[in-house]
């Protein structure tokens, strides 16, 4: 088993070093660097998720969405199926997250290991 | 340092070392035996806190914001039964303060039949409302052990009513806040001391009787430790302790060890500083070495200086126990000994290390927001190889009313409402999240009380409850739903009425992988309604959920968009608000939903219909709710493709985002931009020697 599952969407292939996607076996980019790397990246506006905001009085709005100047939804997706991988909430224009940085060498060892005992 | 602040006992937070005696001790203890022992400690402390939960009178005390744990002498918690997991831990603080200050001071001493109260933030690590009792154990004459009861009591006398106020500007605001004080001596109750407090706060009789509870609990569990003390002596008591907190940590230390090795960060955003929608950010990057998890803020918003969401590392460290205990070490024994393969580095003067006399009451968003960063870090260190642990997160907690006044029954009343226990949890791997399933912070206890019986003690008239259309994460799993709510003043001239919570601009609430967070949740006012020519009216058909109230505005009134929080005001009789809590995250991408569980969830009204055909792309008959699977698939993939078409590469997205930037006022109190980085930190847990490699 040269794949390793990491997440619902993500796998490593440890023999090559890279990020794959899980449902259609596609390469994104190094296992060392950030998937997003290799992913699509769209920002999503809040209404088409939330719905758009009901005027209660004139003026006055209630949302379910958030306010864009808080926060943005940013959606990531494969770009050879277009599965979306992760969707990340960030205000505007801060930086996008590099949130998994596993270390590829215990985890080479670590595998290599329940193979050798398997 | 009595008298004085002391800066070192609120951080010894992990266990202390094993006394000799201990050390011996252990050497003879058989396992079978500790597991007996175990069982035994747990069915005690549970007597305990529900001792305290049946006594107390506060909304808290009956809906399970309680704990009851007994603590070693040397303060580390060795068994706790609880509706609220972080006050497992927080009790350690209070008791070690009584172990370091009273127990050789002449003038107060620690003697049997003792208790302490204890109600400072500092020591006790939430908010000033949180309070305990903390009574010394004695076998013949010899301390071995402490035992403490702790609840939410609300109203302590701060500027605002409930004690949680969101105008605070200074802990000096927030009403009564003792370090550990004798209030029983010899197993009589200091009455001077609890008429002092009574005079210092809004509601007198829930004070009361809710000290008394505390008390009574500590009394119950020293009752029946008294009976195993003879039973298996004091010697093998005390070792049986800190064996079992030494076993849970060694138990912990190797459910850490089956994790990859690795780095993982996140931020989440509160947008609530008092009562002001403007950011603050906390980031952490969780690193994940052996058998050890290392987190570190660094990044994090600095401290609020005159708005009160500032928190304490206790807090911080404290809230994470409502997911450690709940799920990565649900069956795990509950005590200090979780706490020993967690390290922490917190920036000194950020927002969440504050300087003692900044505000505070708002400290539980600021803890939970910081509870919701760790759970998606946990999500994804654990997901290669303990996907079965992998949770969304809940909603974001805390949502509810706070009210205060003269009650239908001509008395003071002042509290926080329980519609902050009916959290939607966020979805798992295979299955949907658990709609209102209580205080993502409680979930063992908290329920959001039943309706009658809330209008009975209260002067409320609900319009409506029910599950929160809309509410939950969309996703292959979807969240649970949270609770929609209206309530009207009622069989009263007024009260002074508002929010509690925060998430009204920006959600706090996260997916995971590919799922989507809940919404922010709106709160509204509506004022000088009809209401009461509507309940006397044969054809007025009054609302039974927050969207027909919103959209179909059939209370004719004037509205007013209001938000989480928002301090009380006065409101009238048959005036209204109208809310919700929050539901959970979702799992995974909307479109690979089973499409007939988005035809149950229209069905049960959890989704809409808008949401049945944008988000998740199913063809189906409005009317039978029949799926065309079809014409799903196709949608589906013409989805799949316009993903495609309007996702851009990360390098070329990246660009253009980079450019923009909230508003200035909005990043008021953000700190530097994006990121600010600290030199001063405060280190919990042996982190140095990280430091030192």
């Amino acid at each position: 088993m040269d794949k390793v599952r990491i997440t619902e969407y993500l796998d490593i292939d440890l023999k090559k070093e890279m990020w794959c996607c899980n449902r259609c076996g596609s390469e994104f980019v190094s296992a060392r660097e950030s998937y997003i790397k290799g992913c699509l990246v769209y920002e999503r506006p809040g209404s088409d998720v939330y719905g758009p905001p009901i005027e209660v009085a004139e003026g006055q709005c209630v949302s379910y969405a958030p306010d864009p100047d808080l926060m943005r939804i940013i959606e990531v997706y494969c770009p050879a199926c277009g599965v979306m991988i992760e969707v990340q909430y960030l205000p505007p224009g801060h930086p996008i997250l590099f949130d998994i940085q596993l270390d590829i060498d215990k985890l080479e060892e670590r595998y290599l290991k329940e193979q050798a005992q398997a | 340092m009595p008298g004085g602040i002391d800066f070192e006992v609120r951080s010894r937070f992990h266990p202390e070392k094993p006394t000799q005696l201990e050390l011996e001790g252990m050497e003879r203890i058989d396992p079978t035996e500790a597991g007996i022992f175990a069982h035994k400690l747990l069915t005690i402390v549970g007597e305990g806190n529900e001792t305290l939960m049946k006594l107390g009178a506060s909304t808290g005390c009956r809906w399970g914001d309680t704990a009851c744990a007994i603590y070693t002498t040397s303060g580390d918690n060795a068994a706790t039964a609880t509706g609220l997991f972080f006050h497992a831990v927080l009790g350690s603080i209070p008791a070690k303060y009584v172990a370091k200050h009273w127990l050789n001071d002449p003038a107060v001493g620690v003697k049997p039949g003792d208790a302490f109260f204890c109600s400072d933030p500092f020591y006790a690590g939430v908010h000033a409302p949180d309070m305990g009792v903390i009574s010394p154990i004695f076998y013949k004459d010899r301390l071995v052990c402490y035992v403490g009861a702790l609840n939410h009591t609300g109203e302590c006398g701060a500027c605002e009513p409930g004690g949680m106020p969101t105008t605070s500007k200074s802990i000096y605001d927030e009403g009564i806040q003792f370090p550990p004080v004798k209030i029983a001596e010899n197993y009589i109750l200091r009455e001077d001391l609890l008429n002092a407090i009574n005079h210092m706060v809004r509601d007198p009789r829930v004070m009361t009787l809710d000290i008394k509870a505390k008390i009574a609990a500590t009394r119950v569990v020293e009752k029946r430790l008294q009976a195993l003390l003879e039973k298996i002596g004091p010697d093998y008591f005390m070792a049986m302790l800190r064996y079992k907190i030494d076993s849970t940590a060694q138990a912990a230390k190797k459910r850490i060890s089956q994790l990859n090795d690795g780095i993982f960060r996140d931020v989440q955003f509160l947008d609530a500083v008092g009562p002001l929608s403007k950011l603050l950010k906390i980031a952490i990057t969780l690193e994940k070495k052996g058998d050890t998890l290392y987190l570190d803020y660094d990044g994090t918003s600095p401290q609020t200086e005159d708005r009160s969401a500032n928190c304490i590392p206790i807090g911080i460290i404290a809230i994470q126990m409502t997911y450690f205990m709940c799920h990565l070490f649900y069956d795990l024994p509950h005590n200090s000994g979780i706490l020993e393969p967690l390290r922490y580095k917190i920036p000194v003067r950020s927002f969440l290390n504050a300087d003692r006399e900044l505000p505070k009451a708002g400290s539980p968003f600021t803890m939970d927001v910081n509870r919701q960063t760790m759970w998606q870090v946990i999500n994804k260190a654990i997901s290669s190889v303990m996907r079965e642990f992998v949770l969304a997160q809940p909603a974001n907690s805390f949502n509810t009313v706070v009210y205060g006044g003269i009650n239908q029954y001509g008395a003071p009343f002042a509290d926080a409402g329980a519609e902050m226990n009916a959290d939607g949890f966020g979805a798992r791997f295979d299955k949907d999240g658990v709609h209102v399933a209580g205080a993502s912070f409680a979930p063992m206890s908290s329920e959001p009380g039943e309706v009658e019986s809330l209008e009975a003690a209260l002067p409320f008239l609900y319009l409506y409850r029910g599950l929160h259309r809309d509410s939950c994460g969309h996703g292959k799993f979807r969240g649970g739903a949270g609770m929609d709510y209206a309530i009207a003043v009622y069989d009263v001239p007024g009260i002074a009425f508002g929010s509690w919570g925060y998430n009204s601009k920006a959600t706090s609430n996260k997916g995971i992988f590919g799922g989507y967070a809940s919404p922010v949740l709106p709160f509204v006012r509506i004022f000088n309604t009809n209401l009461r020519e509507m309940m006397t009216s044969k054809e007025a058909k009054l609302p039974c959920s927050s969207w027909m109230t919103y959209e179909g505005k059939q209370i004719k009134g004037t509205y007013q968009a209001d938000k989480y929080p928002s301090p009380p005001i006065p409101m009238k009789e048959y005036e209204i608000v109208a809310g919700g809590s929050g539901g959970g995250g979702g799992y995974g991408d909307p479109l690979e939903r089973d499409p007939w569980l988005v035809m149950k969830d229209i069905e049960d009204g959890i989704i809409s219909h808008r949401s049945a055909r944008e988000i998740y792309k199913v063809a189906y008959d409005e009317n039978a709710l029949l799926v065309d699977e079809e014409k799903t698939k196709i949608l589906r993939e013409e989805e799949r493709m316009n993903r495609r078409k309007r996702g851009i590469s990360f390098e070329e997205f990246e660009k253009e985002w980079l450019k923009k930037r909230p508003p200035e006022e909005i990043l008021e109190y953000y700190g530097e931009w994006p990121e600010k980085k600290y030199e001063s930190f405060s280190y919990f847990g042996s982190y140095l020697d990280k430091e030192k490699e």
